[in-house]
């Protein structure tokens, strides 16, 4: 199941190789053409000499984690953050780290030993540790080495209502729909790019961008979504169930109102659900594509993720589903001479 | 001047929504330009090609002054009719509060206010919305759309007849410098133009401008930071004493032979100027000169009082400093050879 294995695999940002392995063997009886750039970015081609509009879909490989920068005396480790993570998250988490996949435990003073004031403070990540089960500091260097990156083990699962769980829907939900998108037949001359190190700031979509010279650029991303709680409409982002979320504004992009107007219209005409992206925070590889070389038209289809950046991320099916139709629909749209600037 | 300044000045321009003043400064372009055009972004470029005669090694001067403003963009509207906004370039929420707002799609007029329980001094986004006098939502949505932008919607004013107050002076006053220079200049080389767009969000529109035309040297007009008010952070500008020649900001450094180079051309033509030493101002410069394989990038402004308001003002005489500044380093012998 390409969901489950997708969001199993280990690829935390600049260590996306095996991501990218299960990928390019999905991708290659669907392409005419498979490459992988300087930066790790797969880059996955059909119809490259055809006519027509080049369009790009992107989505990256890459996932929140940590790196072990330290090891002590007591054979535990020390980590720093790859990408957005939020401290207060990691306490008690199971994770894996490095090549050979070690299973540790991040680790804190247990309720029991803190004192009153302690307890209404969350703990900061230098306070916290890795355990993998080593007694001392030479144990720990023959199973790990300092630069090896952690992921959460967290392991795929569906449940209640169409929902599902999984380490890195952000942004492998993304890749799941690309490779969907590959399977069906098109004319035109399309590019689909798994992009590395976005989580670390965009730094694999630009490459990609400069390389691939698209007319026409289209970003998916798993986003934030925050529809629990007593989140007011305009502060949860996304609702999840509510269909693919189309990007109004973010921190590195302006999103372009003919291109949304072009995708909305498409949805709409299919009786697809679709929603507006409704905060500002945060970012997605557009923010480097739509200014690369002379500036390239470039939109933003993500799927409602909750609990984003932290060991479960929530899914709905529908969401993924209809992402899939719409995306399709609007390549098809293309392929008749649909353009979002007409 | 004034005049053209004024014109420009009370359009509504916000970052990615530039349209407007676009439009504005392409009819003003379009009889003295050789070629006008815009690009994936919105920039407009106005070209003029060099005086008959000229070789065919031709260099190119690429002129760049951004045409947009901060403002807001719309991301939901509540059930009531109540809009929810989200900035567009560096704004303070506590600063917003009691604003007029215009969108520049639907002309309308909104007024920008903050919910009841807010703390008048720890504002944040979620807690604004702009009031555009509708009962519900069906009837906001006939006026705006989400993505719809908004900026400031106040006239420029004359505080004297030379001091100018408005909420876009920065950059609507270089825009109008980069107009003159295109009506006057007759020159042995290429002088592109580009009214650039997306400035306030982080000098996005520059960026793939300065990859397009690709110059042999730029020049950066814009506004910058005046250290003469009241406890005002220490910098050495004034307002009305000289057109400020850019050193150093946020994102760059110019080189030291081509701010030397603007000296010699403004003590020789007993030009007002300033040197422009501004650590936390942002400009289209720092983007322009690492843009393919580097560009020599200089940079002037005019001195501004109160730079981050809908309340900017600014001396003519720094203005015409500034246009008589640029006019004569372009006619200078040495400009390519610094």
């Amino acid at each position: 199941m390409l969901l489950k294995a997708l969001t199993e695999a280990f690829g935390p940002s600049g260590f996306e190789d095996e991501v990218r392995h299960l990928l390019r063997e999905e991708v290659i009886p669907l392409a005419d053409r498979v490459s992988t750039d300087a930066l790790g970015s797969l880059i996955v081609e059909k119809n490259p000499d055809a006519e027509g509009s080049r369009v790009l879909f992107a989505a990256h490989m890459d996932e929140v984690g940590l790196m072990v920068v330290g090891i002590e005396d007591n054979g535990l480790l020390r980590f720093r953050p790859l990408g957005g993570v939020d401290p207060r998250i990691l306490v008690a988490k199971p994770v894996r780290i490095g090549a050979e996949r070690r299973y540790g435990v991040i680790g804190a003073k247990a309720i029991h030993l803190q004192q009153p004031e302690e307890r209404t403070k969350p703990f900061e990540m230098q306070q916290l540790l890795i355990d993998i089960g080593a007694n001392t500091r030479e144990e720990a260097e023959r199973l790990v080495e300092i630069g090896d990156p952690v992921v959460f083990a967290t392991e795929y699962e569906e449940f209640g209502d169409r929902r599902a769980k999984a380490k890195s829907f952000d942004d492998r939900v993304g890749c799941a729909v690309l490779v969907e998108l590959l399977k069906q037949p098109t004319t035109l001359p399309l590019t689909v790019a798994f992009t590395v190190q976005e989580e670390t700031g965009l730094r694999g979509a630009g490459p990609v961008a400069y390389r691939t010279k698209p007319d026409l650029a289209m970003v998916v991303e798993g986003t934030v979504c925050f529809d629990v709680g007593e989140a007011k409409s305009h502060e949860q982002s996304t609702a999840q169930g509510a269909g693919p979320a189309l990007s109004v504004v973010d921190g590195k992009t302006i999103a372009n109102t003919k291109f949304r107007e072009f995708i909305k219209s498409v949805a709409d005409e299919e009786a697809i659900p679709w929603q507006y992206r409704r905060t500002v925070g945060g970012a997605n590889d557009a923010g480097v594509i739509h200014l690369s070389e002379m500036g390239i038209l470039t939109a933003a289809v993500s799927i409602p993720t909750r609990y984003i950046h932290a060991p479960a991320q929530v899914i709905h099916l529908d969401d993924y589903h209809n992402t899939i139709r719409l995306l399709s629909a609007v390549i098809e749209r293309i392929e008749k001479g649909g353009h979002p600037i007409s | 001047m004034k005049d053209l300044i004024k014109s420009l000045a009370g359009v509504s321009a916000p970052a990615g929504a530039e349209q407007e003043v676009i439009r504005a400064i392409r009819a003003r372009v379009e009889g003295v330009a050789d070629e006008v055009y815009t690009d994936t972004l919105g920039n407009l470029y106005a070209i003029k090609k060099p005086a008959a005669g000229a070789s065919s090694s031709v260099k190119t001067v690429l002129v760049a002054a951004h045409a947009d403003e901060p403002g807001v963009t719309v991301v939901d509207i509540d059930d009531e009719g109540f809009l929810r906004i989200a900035p567009l370039g560096h704004l303070a929420a506590a600063d917003l509060v009691g604003r007029r707002v215009r969108f520049v799609r639907s002309k309308i007029l909104g007024v920008i206010y903050a919910e009841g329980d807010a703390k008048r001094n720890a504002v944040d986004f979620s807690q604004l919305f702009v009031d555009i006098a509708v009962s519900d939502q069906e009837e906001a949505r006939k006026l705006v759309q989400i993505g719809d932008a908004a900026a400031f919607a106040y006239e420029m004013q004359e505080v004297t007849p030379r001091v100018l107050l408005g909420h876009a002076l920065d950059n609507r006053v270089a825009c109008a410098v980069a107009i003159n220079l295109l009506a006057s200049a007759n020159v042995p080389f290429q002088l592109v133009v580009v009214f650039s767009v997306q400035q306030q969000v982080g000098s996005r529109g520059i960026q793939v401008a300065g990859y397009r035309i690709n110059p042999d040297l730029a020049m950066v007009l814009d506004a910058t930071p005046t250290g003469d008010t009241p406890k005002a952070k220490r910098l050495n500008l004034t307002m009305g004493s000289g057109v400020a020649i850019k050193a150093l900001d946020a994102g760059m450094a110019v080189a030291p032979a081509l701010v030397q180079h603007l000296i010699e051309v403004a003590e020789k033509a007993q030009i007002p100027y300033q040197i422009d030493v501004s650590p936390e101002a942002h400009t289209d410069a720092a983007n322009l000169q690492i843009a393919r394989s580097g560009i020599p990038t200089c940079g002037l402004s005019v001195p501004t009082r109160y730079l981050d308001t809908p309340s900017q003002m600014m001396h003519m005489d720094d203005v015409d400093a500034m246009g008589k500044l640029l006019q004569a380093w372009m006619a200078s012998e040495r400009l390519f050879d610094v």
